[in-house]
């Protein structure tokens, strides 16, 4: 089965990106496909994940981010040339504040189930390593 | 391969734009990271609010694809000169 690259960036807070130790916990959490940096003093991550589809690629891309210990993930941003569809990112993106429920998107079923995989994952980071 | 020159032929070339954009890069010393150097924009961005902010790329020595690292450089590099002509 072929598998296409989907181009997008995260947002991410709570890491040093100045030190190496963050950068190889990035690489070794499975981020050697994105290219780390800041822009306008934000930390992100410019990725081109290969994927069956762009959902499970934004979805995998916030786990391993969020598998470093203190990272969060802010914000889904569009790549120069999106490959990602706007209302699968602003859902994402809904999600990502930690609403109470899973926010409502009218999608296929796979986006939902990685809508929601997103919602539980946001859900369980402590405000703490948030506001930190 | 000698110090100072990225292995992968097309972040080379990358970072060559860069370069001559007035970017400088910074290499990693003792290689003992997956980090290879870092690159950083010659401009202070303001945000309007008194703040102002360099690019900085932390670029990898074996990233998954040099094509997809080389081309994310370059994205970056364009971020940086829209900001720039943006602002003036």
């Amino acid at each position: 089965m072929t598998s296409t690259a989907y181009g997008f960036a995260l947002e991410i807070r709570g890491l040093d990106i100045f030190n190496d130790e963050v950068i190889d916990a990035l690489y070794e959490a499975g981020c050697d496909d994105a290219l780390i940096g800041q822009f306008m003093g934000v930390d992100r991550l410019d990725f081109n994940r290969e994927a069956r589809s762009c959902c499970e690629a934004v979805r995998s891309a916030i786990e391993d981010v969020q598998s470093v210990p203190s990272a969060s993930v802010t914000c889904v941003l569009p790549a120069a040339d999106p490959t990602v569809g706007v209302a699968f990112r602003e859902a994402v993106n809904a999600a990502l504040a930690a609403p109470v429920e899973c926010p409502y998107l009218a999608g296929t079923e796979e986006e939902h189930i990685e809508l929601r995989r997103i919602w539980e994952m946001t859900a369980r980071v402590p405000s703490a390593s948030i506001s930190g | 391969m000698a110090r100072g020159v990225h292995p992968k032929k097309e972040i080379r070339k990358a970072l060559q734009e860069l370069t001559a954009a007035g970017w400088t890069i910074e290499i990693a010393v003792g290689g003992h990271s997956h980090r290879w150097g870092t690159a950083t924009c010659p401009h202070q961005h303001p945000d309007g609010s008194g703040r102002a902010f360099r690019c900085s790329l932390f670029i990898y020595g074996t990233p998954r694809s040099e094509g997809n690292q080389a081309k994310e450089l370059r994205q970056a590099l364009r971020r940086c000169e829209q900001r720039v002509a943006q602002s003036e």
